[in-house]
């Protein structure tokens, strides 16, 4: 093998090593999810004046604060 | 020691699908795209029973929704809201895992096609679907975007492409034509993939036809926008060369930077430049096929992000990873036929 080859091969080597720790990284950052499953997002429409916002898609800002909103796991507004 | 291997490899890839799934289901709705854009027009669809919604793709107020955009996948989305009697994204989500899954096993099989050695394409599957913009697109955060419907057509686009020049079985070139119609329906830049059907190796009347045949959507669009006055949030302009400059140096620079960002590429990009140069590419159809597709498509998007009226300091700074994803097939195939002719020559 040339020398630049064996350069290319420890790049790559390299990298793969990376993404193999970001995997080990990944397993642990999966079971403490499914441990603790941090921000479920409940979608359920609140029953209130924001389920006829919600259905008539009013503008942006305002259906994504409510998404946001919700993913919060918070209550429905009164 | 082979098989352990490929066991663990076809292991983590697996985790992989599972790891983006689970995103999909804790975060279904966290990308703004996915909610202002591809979900909203999914839920006007349904609204109006299946009609397209031209009441909201003509209200200012929606204007931020992209209303030009094609609207071939919030039909899609409102399909799927039909068949499960109401509006559902949480299930909806799950179609973003499905595609990084069925993208996933095109690159398996291309490489496999391409005659790379079993562990070598397994390795380089599992290096390809650890990419952190690859991840977020199949379902880590970014469920409903459409960026990954793109990926997945230009992968299945070069995979069609490398079967008709390989067998010259015609049936691919057709299918290809029909991969080129349905991505110019997905995003606008859907129809970037056309130029490929240049460098197919058919009569040169062919390739006039099968670049008619696949603008014949996007037209129709075009012409559908036109007539019904669908505004847009963003148009072209021609700036003066000066400024051209300073946007050509703009957009290199934010490229060159989310090239250098270690959370999303590793030193992917690094090792990439590095076998760019230094590594021989021997096989005809990354020569002839893969580069000058690669360089139209590029232009594309240069030429794109030069003439948009949104400043490249905020364009290219915001969708550049997603945009070097679409163009993964392309350059991911040019490094996994360097990687095999340096270091897994046997």
């Amino acid at each position: 093998m040339k020398y630049s080859e064996k350069i290319l091969s420890i790049f790559f080597v390299f990298l793969i090593s990376m993404m193999f720790v970001k995997s080990m990284v990944n397993i642990l950052k999966f079971v403490d999810e499914i441990k603790n499953q941090p921000h479920k997002i409940i979608i359920e429409v609140c029953p209130t004046k924001s389920e006829e916002y919600f259905n008539k898609f009013e503008d942006r800002g305002y259906l994504f604060a409510l998404y946001r909103y919700k993913s919060m796991g918070e209550k429905c507004k009164e | 020691m082979q098989r352990i291997i490929n066991s663990l490899l076809i292991l983590l890839i697996i985790f992989n699908f599972l790891f983006v799934s689970l995103g999909a289901y804790l975060y279904p709705i966290a990308s703004i795209d996915a909610v202002s854009i591809w979900y909203l027009k999914a839920k006007a669809f349904y609204l109006n029973n299946g009609y397209i919604p031209l009441e909201v793709l003509k209200n200012k107020y929606y204007l931020n929704t992209h209303p030009q955009y094609p609207l071939l996948l919030p039909f899609i989305f409102y399909i799927f809201y039909v068949l499960l009697n109401g509006i559902n994204e949480t299930v909806v989500a799950f179609i973003n895992p499905l595609f990084y899954l069925l993208t996933i096993i095109v690159v398996y099989k291309l490489l496999k096609e391409m005659e790379i050695k079993t562990t070598l394409s397994l390795i380089l599957t599992y290096a390809y679907s650890m990419l952190s913009p690859f991840l977020a697109q199949g379902g880590r955060k970014h469920s409903g975007d459409a960026d990954i419907f793109i990926l997945f057509l230009n992968w299945l686009a070069i995979f069609f492409s490398y079967k008709f020049i390989k067998n010259k079985n015609y049936n691919f070139f057709y299918i290809l034509i029909l991969i080129v119609m349905i991505s110019s329906q997905i995003k606008a830049e859907g129809i970037f993939l056309a130029p490929i059907l240049l460098f197919i190796p058919v009569s040169k009347k062919l390739k006039f036809f099968s670049i008619v045949l696949s603008l014949i959507p996007f037209t129709l669009w075009r012409v559908f926008i036109s007539y019904y006055n669908i505004p847009n949030d963003f148009y072209f302009i021609l700036p003066s060369l000066q400024e051209m400059t300073i946007r050509s140096f703009e957009i290199f620079y934010y490229t060159l930077k989310e090239m250098l960002k270690i959370n999303n590429w590793y030193v992917f990009w690094p090792v990439f430049f590095v076998i760019f140069i230094l590594g021989k590419r021997k096989n005809e159809f990354i020569k002839k096929f893969i580069y000058p597709s690669l360089i139209f498509y590029c232009g594309g998007f240069f030429i794109f992000y030069l003439l948009s009226s949104i400043s490249p300091q905020t364009y290219v700074s915001t969708s550049i990873d997603r945009i070097l994803l679409q163009l993964s097939p392309f350059y991911y195939l040019i490094f996994a036929e360097s990687v095999r002719n340096i270091s897994f020559k046997k």
